[in-house]
C-alpha cells in the first residue's frame, strides 16, 4: 500500500489484538449457531422477521449547523450522519446538462466495524455503497430545477451494525427533505440476509458476515438483498443483491422488503412533521422578539419628537 | 433583514455588535460554549468519546493494535493520532484528500499530545524489541464551527483516560502471542492538556479578544481556524500557536492565558463527570 | 403537547403527500408536482391555497419553512455584487433571489448591450458599475453552464448600494440622478447606472408619518 504523506501512519505490521484472543477462529457451524437461540430469536432479542424499525429505530435532523440539511439515523449500534449542502458547480463539466447531479459520498469512520481497521482513503466498499446511494436517490428528487448544478449528500457511517446502504439511505432521505430540496416522495429502503431457508430481516453486521460467506454445502441460498422505495408512487428506486439464490427465493422476500419499506415511512413522516412545526414556532417567535423591538423604538422616537417639539 | 444586511455589509455588521460590547450569537467577549461530553458510546471502538462545544461536535475512537517496535527505539509502544475532517462538516471543504488546512490543524493536535507527554509510550510497549502496542486515535469532525482543536484535545483526552488495555501473554521462545480480552488494565494518564482558542479582532481604536469563536467569528477574523490556540497542561503551556490575523498586546495575552486556566478546571470537572457517570451506568 | 405546538400553523406537507385533484379549478404551484391527475407536494412545509384572479383557479403551492435548495430562474430579480468590470461586460456574484438568501453565491454575467435599454451602443460599463457594488437585476434564460445571464435594461434595475473610492467602509452614496451618485461625507461624485429603488411598505408609512409630522409643525 502506498504511504499516505498527508496523514500520520502506523507501523506497517501492526495487527488487530483481536486475531491472537482465543476465540478468533471459528468455524461456519460454529457461527451460525451463534446467530439464533433455541427459542429461535436472534442475538438481540429479536424475531426472524423483526426489522429494528420499531423499537430500536431512532432519527432526529438539524445536527450539523454548518449544513443546509442534516440527519442521523440509529438501528440500535449502526450509526449513520447524513448532510446535505445548497447546489454547487458541478467541477470540469463541460456540457449543457438540463437535470442536475447528486454527488453522493459514503464514508466509514476507521473505528466502525468490528473486524477491520477502516482506511482514511475510500475503498472499493465506500465507492460501490456510494454508487448505489446515488443511484437509489436520483429517482426521488426533482433534478430538473437545478440543471447544471450538483447537490452534496456525505454520509458518514460511525458504526456499522449491519443494514448500512439501508440506514443510509433514510438517512439521506431524511437529510434531503430537511434540505428543503424538492422530492418527489419520502424514500425509504431496508435490507434482509438469507442463509439457507432462514430470512433475517435487518440483520446485524455479524449476519451479514456469515450471508456473504458461501457455505460448504453447494446450492444453498445465502446473500443480502437492500431495496429502497418510494411508497406513495409505490416505486423501487434501486434493488441490490448480492450472494447467490435461487428465483423464487427472491420473490418471495420481495413482499417483505416491501412492507418493510412502509413501516418505516411513519417514523420518517414523524421526523419531518417535527421539523417543519419547529421551525414555524421558532420563525414565529423571532417575529414576535422584532415586534416587540421595533415598539420600543417607535416608543423612543415618540419620546424624542416630544422633547424636539417641546425644546 | 439583518440576514440581507450581514450579507452585504458583512464588516459593518460584525463591528456593530463588537463595538456594542457583545457578539453576533449573544455572548460575551470571554465567555465560552457549552461542553457537552459522552464516553464510550460507540461499541466497536476500545475507547470512545462525543464531544459538543457548543455546535462544534467532534467523535474519537481508538483502536488497539499490535506491531514490533521501531528497531531505533526498541521499549517505546506507538501512539497514532488522526484528525478526519470529512466534507460533511462544514461547506468549506470538498471530498478527495485533506486539505492543507485539514494537514495543519491534525498536526497540531498530534503535536499537543505527544509534547504533553500525557502518555508515557513507554507503558505502551509489551515486550522490549519484540512486541508494543499501537493505539489508533481517530478523531473524525461531524460539525466544525469554530475552535476544532479545542473539542479534539477534550474528545481525545476523554477517549485515552476510559482506555483499557488487554493483558498480553508472550512466550520468549515460541514467539507466541495470547490475549486475554477480559483481564484489562486502564491506560495510565499524566495530566491533562485543554487547549483555548481564540480570534483576535480589530477594531480602529483596539483589539478584541473572541474566546472560544465560533466558525462565523473566525472567518470574519481574518482566516481558517482560530487565530491564537493556548494549549496548557497542569499549568505548564505545552504548545501556543498565533496563526494570522491582527497582532496581539502583551496585557490581551496575559488575559488569554488567565482565561486558558479557568477553562482547564472547567474541562477537567467535565472529563471526570462524565467518565464517573459512564462507570456508574455500566455498573 | 405536539398538537397544541402545532395550533394556528396550518395544514402540514411532506413531499409526496397527495394535496388535491389537478384540473381546472386546482392547478400546481410552487412545491408541488403534477402526476396522473392529482397534485403532489415535493417540499415540507405549510400548505398554500390561493385563488388565482385571471384564471379564476386555486393555487395548490407549499411553502418551506427555510429556503429552498432551488437556483434562481428566468426572470427573478437578483441582489449581486460587482466583482470584474471590464469593456465588454460586468461579472457579478448573486447574493439573493428575491428576498431570500441563497446560502452558496452563484456567478452571474452582465453583457454590455444588457445595461440599458437606450443607447446601446454609446455604453460604457466602466461608467456604470465598479467593483463591490451592489446591484439588483433580472435573471435572463440561461444558455451557459454556471454563469446566469442578468439585465439591468429597466429604471427599477442597477446599482443600489456603492461606495466611493476613498470613502471609509459602510458610507455609501446617495443617487443625485439617473447616472450620478455623490458619496454624503467626500462630496465625491461618481457616474453609475442607477436603480430607482421603490420604497417598501414600511418606508412609505414613515414618509407618510413624517409629512404628517411637518404639517403638525407648520400649523
Amino acid at each position: 500500500m502506498p504511504l499516505d504523506y498527508r496523514r500520520f501512519n502506523g507501523p506497517d505490521d501492526s495487527v488487530s489484538y483481536k486475531r491472537f484472543t482465543d476465540n478468533y477462529l471459528k468455524s461456519y457451524d460454529e457461527l451460525y449457531e451463534e446467530l439464533i437461540d433455541k427459542n429461535s430469536r436472534r442475538k438481540d432479542g429479536r424475531k426472524l422477521d423483526e426489522a429494528r424499525s420499531m423499537c430500536m429505530f431512532f432519527a432526529r435532523t438539524d445536527l450539523i449547523s454548518q449544513a443546509k440539511g442534516s440527519a442521523y439515523i440509529e438501528l440500535k449500534k449502526t450509526k449513520v450522519v447524513c448532510s446535505v449542502f445548497d447546489p454547487r458547480e458541478i467541477p470540469h463539466q463541460n456540457e449543457f446538462s438540463q437535470l442536475g447531479q447528486l454527488y453522493c459520498e459514503v464514508k466509514f469512520a476507521p473505528f466502525s466495524c468490528v473486524r477491520q481497521r477502516r482506511p482514511h482513503a475510500p475503498d472499493a466498499e465506500e465507492r460501490a455503497l456510494s454508487v448505489a446511494l446515488r443511484q437509489a436517490l436520483e429517482p426521488a428528487v426533482c433534478r430538473h430545477l437545478f440543471p447544471n448544478y450538483q447537490v452534496d449528500v456525505f454520509v458518514y457511517i460511525l458504526e456499522h451494525d449491519g443494514a448500512c446502504l439501508a440506514a443510509a439511505i433514510n438517512a439521506a432521505g431524511l437529510a434531503l427533505a430537511n434540505a428543503s430540496v424538492p422530492m418527489y416522495d419520502i424514500i425509504t429502503a431496508c435490507s434482509l440476509a438469507i442463509i439457507g431457508e432462514k430470512v433475517f430481516v435487518d440483520p446485524t453486521e455479524a449476519e451479514e458476515h456469515l450471508a456473504i460467506m458461501s457455505p460448504d454445502t453447494e446450492g444453498t441460498n445465502h446473500g443480502i438483498i437492500t431495496m429502497s422505495m418510494m411508497s406513495e408512487l409505490k416505486q423501487v428506486s434501486d434493488f441490490m443483491q448480492i450472494g447467490s439464490m435461487d428465483v423464487q427465493c427472491v420473490t418471495k422476500v420481495m413482499e417483505i422488503l416491501e412492507k418493510e419499506c412502509e413501516t418505516i415511512v411513519p417514523n420518517i413522516q414523524k421526523v419531518l412533521v417535527l421539523n417543519v412545526v419547529q421551525c414555524f414556532n421558532q420563525r414565529k417567535q423571532l417575529e414576535a422578539e422584532a415586534k416587540e423591538r421595533e415598539a420600543a423604538l417607535n416608543a423612543k422616537m415618540e419620546e424624542w419628537k416630544k422633547i424636539l417639539n417641546a425644546g | 433583514m439583518a440576514e440581507i444586511y450581514k450579507l452585504i455589509h458583512p464588516l459593518k455588521y460584525f463591528t456593530d455588535y463588537i463595538s456594542r460590547e457583545v457578539r453576533p450569537d449573544g455572548r460575551k467577549f470571554d465567555e465560552q460554549r457549552n461542553i457537552k461530553l459522552n464516553v464510550n458510546s460507540l461499541k466497536t471502538a476500545e475507547a470512545s468519546a462525543v464531544v459538543k462545544c457548543g455546535n462544534t461536535t467532534v467523535v474519537c475512537g481508538i483502536q488497539l493494535e499490535l506491531a514490533t517496535p521501531k528497531a531505533e527505539e526498541p521499549d517505546l509502544g506507538y501512539l497514532v493520532t488522526n484528525l478526519e475532517l470529512p466534507a460533511l462538516c462544514s461547506p468549506k471543504y470538498r471530498p478527495g484528500p485533506p486539505s492543507d488546512h485539514a494537514q495543519v490543524t491534525n498536526y497540531l493536535v498530534s503535536d499537543i499530545i505527544t509534547n504533553s507527554k500525557c502518555i508515557n509510550l513507554k507503558d505502551l510497549c509489551i515486550v522490549p524489541d519484540k512486541l508494543a502496542w499501537v493505539l489508533y486515535c481517530d478523531i473524525v469532525c461531524l460539525d466544525n464551527d469554530g475552535s476544532l482543536v479545542d473539542a479534539c484535545i477534550i474528545a481525545l483526552m476523554a477517549s485515552l483516560k476510559t482506555l483499557c488495555l488487554p493483558s498480553v501473554t508472550y512466550d520468549n521462545d515460541t514467539e507466541d502471542i495470547k490475549v486475554n480480552a477480559d483481564i484489562r488494565t486502564p491506560l495510565k494518564v499524566h495530566g491533562l492538556p485543554v487547549a483555548t482558542s481564540f480570534a483576535v479582532y480589530k477594531l480602529p481604536d483596539r483589539n478584541i479578544l473572541l474566546t472560544d469563536p465560533s466558525a462565523y467569528e473566525e472567518e470574519m477574523c481574518g482566516g481558517i481556524g482560530a487565530n491564537f490556540i493556548v494549549c496548557s497542561n497542569e499549568g505548564l503551556l505545552c504548545g501556543t500557536q498565533k496563526f494570522g490575523g491582527s497582532n496581539l498586546l502583551s496585557d490581551s495575552q496575559e488575559e488569554s492565558l488567565k482565561i486558558s486556566r479557568d477553562r482547564t478546571n472547567v474541562v477537567k470537572k467535565v472529563i471526570e463527570t462524565s467518565i464517573k457517570n459512564d462507570n456508574e451506568f455500566v455498573s | 403537547m405536539d398538537k397544541e405546538n402545532a395550533k394556528g400553523i396550518g395544514k402540514i406537507c411532506i413531499p409526496g403527500m397527495r394535496l388535491s385533484l389537478s384540473n381546472k379549478e386546482f392547478i400546481s404551484g410552487p412545491g408541488t408536482y403534477e402526476l396522473k391527475g392529482y397534485i403532489y407536494a415535493t417540499l415540507a412545509g405549510i400548505l398554500k391555497m390561493e385563488a388565482d384572479e385571471k384564471t379564476k383557479a386555486t393555487m395548490v403551492s407549499v411553502e418551506s419553512p427555510r429556503t429552498p435548495s432551488v437556483l434562481p430562474k428566468a426572470g427573478d430579480i437578483v441582489t449581486a455584487k460587482v466583482t470584474v468590470v471590464n469593456s465588454r461586460m460586468v461579472q457579478c456574484m448573486i447574493l439573493c433571489v428575491g428576498s431570500s438568501i441563497l446560502a452558496r453565491p452563484y456567478k452571474g454575467i452582465l453583457k454590455k448591450e444588457d445595461i440599458k435599454s437606450t443607447d446601446k451602443d454609446r455604453i460604457d460599463p466602466y461608467k456604470c458599475f465598479r467593483p463591490s457594488d451592489v446591484i439588483l437585476a433580472r435573471v435572463l434564460p440561461m444558455t451557459e453552464i454556471h454563469w446566469y445571464h442578468l439585465s439591468t435594461a429597466e429604471n427599477e434595475l442597477g446599482v443600489v448600494i456603492a461606495v466611493a473610492e476613498g470613502s471609509p467602509q459602510g458610507v455609501s452614496m446617495v443617487p443625485i440622478s439617473w447616472s450620478e451618485m455623490q458619496c454624503p461625507k467626500t462630496l465625491v461624485k461618481e457616474p453609475r447606472k442607477v436603480a430607482r429603488v421603490i420604497p417598501e411598505n414600511i418606508n412609505q408609512t414613515m414618509f407618510q408619518e413624517s409629512k404628517g409630522d411637518t404639517e403638525q409643525n407648520s400649523k
